[in-house]
């Protein structure tokens, strides 16, 4: 509970009940006039001193709302009190003689009153003054005897007596007020709080829904950028290819003579264009595949390989590449190798990429493919060969995109240096891994590992077309 | 019955004067001898209708005017050359259009650039009733 606020309440009471008393007294007032003009002319004496109440009681609140006013609280609540404790004395002027003790039972409300407005000190000195008062008052008008106070005795013990009962319940009535003070108060905050909260929400509200926008904004510019990215590779691809089949073709033709004979300088030259072409289209292809792993948008078509089938394959191909060197070409496929999980025209990619890679730096000795289970749940395939093999410094450079080592650069070998990130990012589409050990000059072996097919996943149902070479995907592009 | 390389009569639908050459060069070199040249869909539907009987449409796909799949719904509704093999015969080797082509009911499909050695043996074959779709 506050004081101040209690404080501040029963000054704003005061002042209500000022005007409240004047309001009353001046309508009593006009009252007793109209009732006067209206009475019998032997009553008329009557209403003749009621003009002196209501005047006083005008007088007694005009000064004490002016006290009130200029800040002075305190004389202000002894003027309005013990101005009505004059007031209601008053009567006792009533010309009839006829003593009357009624009014002073008023003086119980203006203890009451001093009680509820002031403090219970007020009530108790409020009463004093009263009783002292109207004693005296009464004495002096109608004489020192038991006759007179025998009719105050009740009024005045029970004036007392309202002091008292004012006292006691001041301390439940000043809890009582301030509690209700007290919720008012919390209330308000409540409200406020609630407000505040209120126009936080909005604002949060609002910042989310322009977070959202913005979201909804960029995803639209990614969506539109992988869209423009995607045809850009498309147009490329295509813009690429069409030139490539001019040259690769057209100096495929020369050079067979199919128009007129050529020179063997001649044929010289158009093989280099024609292998020049091929390199390109091989560029071109190893470049397309990289810009949509990147992209995220390389999808395999997963089906159970056989991988001793794609092996013999791809060794059929390498054969062709080694028949002028004296290399064993060994294959050491586990009898019962089970079937893996894969895009099979990218593992043949891979196979070719690092068969390709051993037939390239191997000059005599042999190649050999080798594939077994592994006991965590993978088939493990090895290339090894016993070509010039890779320092161990050059073991992460030669899978980064256009690398090859000195070793390599110095035989002057075609590649494009892309065969091998790409291998091994197609092992890791796979949940693979691929890596290398060597030793310069003996010869180098690359791994890589791929998942078994689970036993009980069906063979899928391949359409013909599909089989052959075609790899259905679900396309992402969008 | 099988049809040769030499006997097959052949409509390559090819808007690009420098696949078309070459597309013609390799197919004769290997010996075919009906090789026949259009640069549109309505040339080649033309031409095709004044032959006895047309065994294989080598139809590019993006072409100016008539792309590749209107040629082949053409073709396909035609009566007469409702049975030719019809192979894809384009540059555009995305796993869209790959996707495209196999839908609009293509028998084969080559992707540019054709590789010389190995060409005239696909059309071969293609001929003899092989499903080939190759694009590396």
């Amino acid at each position: 509970m506050r004081d101040a606020d209690l404080q501040e309440l029963q000054k704003d009471t005061f002042t209500v009940v000022i005007f409240l008393v004047a309001t009353l007294a001046l309508i009593l007032f006009y009252v007793m006039l109209l009732a006067q003009s209206f009475a019998a002319p032997a009553n008329q004496g009557d209403y003749r001193f009621w003009w002196l109440p209501s005047t006083m009681t005008a007088v007694v609140c005009l000064l004490s709302y002016k006290l009130y006013h200029d800040d002075h609280f305190r004389w202000a609540t002894y003027v309005f009190v013990g101005g009505l404790v004059l007031i209601v004395l008053s009567f006792m002027l009533w010309p009839k003689g006829d003593f009357s003790t009624l009014h002073v039972y008023l003086l119980l409300l203006i203890v009451a009153m001093a009680g509820l407005l002031i403090s219970p000190q007020a009530a108790a000195q409020t009463a004093i003054f009263a009783v002292v008062v109207t004693l005296l008052a009464a004495f002096y008008f109608y004489g020192f005897s038991w006759q007179t106070a025998r009719p105050l005795i009740a009024p005045l013990l029970m004036t007392c007596g309202m002091a008292v009962v004012s006292w006691v319940s001041s301390d439940h009535l000043t809890t009582a007020m301030g509690w209700a003070l007290n919720s008012q108060e919390r209330a308000h905050q409540r409200t406020q709080e609630l407000f505040e909260s209120q126009q936080e929400l909005k604002k949060a509200y609002q910042l989310l829904e322009t977070t959202n926008l913005r979201l909804k904004a960029a995803e639209a510019a990614a969506v539109e950028a992988n869209r423009l990215k995607t045809r850009f590779i498309t147009n490329l691809s295509h813009e690429l290819r069409t030139p490539l089949n001019a040259i690769i073709n057209f100096s495929y033709i020369l050079s067979k003579s199919h128009h007129g004979t050529v020179t063997p300088e001649q044929a010289d030259y158009l093989n280099r264009i024609h292998n020049s072409g091929e390199l390109l289209l091989q560029i071109v292809n190893d470049l397309l595949d990289l810009a949509k792993i990147e992209a995220g948008q390389m999808e395999l078509f997963k089906e159970q390989v056989d991988l001793a089938a794609v092996s013999q394959s791809v060794m059929t191909t390498v054969s062709g590449l080694i028949t002028d060197k004296p290399i064993e070409l060994r294959q050491e496929i586990a009898p019962a190798l089970p079937r893996i999980i894969g895009d099979e025209t990218r593992l043949r990619q891979v196979l070719l990429n690092l068969l390709g890679n051993a037939a390239k730096y191997t000059d005599r000795g042999s190649i050999t493919l080798r594939a077994a289970q592994s006991d965590d749940g993978f088939v493990k395939v090895s290339v090894i060969d016993t070509g010039i093999g890779i320092r161990p410094e050059d073991f992460e450079r030669i899978f980064e995109e256009f690398q090859q080592t000195e070793e390599a650069f110095a035989l002057r070998k075609v590649g494009t240096g892309l065969g091998l990130p790409i291998s091994k990012k197609f092992v890791e589409l796979h949940g693979g891994k691929l890596w290398v050990e060597s030793r310069p000059g003996h010869g180098a072996a690359f791994h890589f590992t791929l998942p078994i097919a689970p036993a009980d996943l069906p063979l899928p149902e391949i359409p013909p077309v599909l089989s052959q070479n075609f790899v259905e995907s679900k396309v992402t592009t969008s | 019955m099988k049809t040769s390389l030499e006997n097959a009569t052949i409509i390559v639908v090819e808007d690009d004067p420098n696949s078309y050459l070459a597309t013609l060069d390799l197919l004769k070199m290997e010996g075919a001898t009906s090789v026949h040249c259009c640069s549109s869909g309505n040339s080649a539907i033309a031409l095709a209708e004044s032959l006895p009987q047309v065994d294989l449409f080598l139809v590019d796909i993006y072409m100016p005017g008539e792309t590749g799949y209107d040629i082949i719904k053409r073709i396909r509704s035609h009566p007469q050359l409702a049975q030719s093999k019809v192979v894809a015969l384009t540059a555009s080797v995305m796993y869209d259009d790959i996707r495209r082509v196999k839908e609009a009911g293509f028998d084969s499909f080559i992707g540019k650039p054709v590789r010389p050695v190995r060409f005239a043996n696909q059309v071969r074959e293609i001929l003899s009733g092989e499903v080939l779709w190759e694009w590396r």
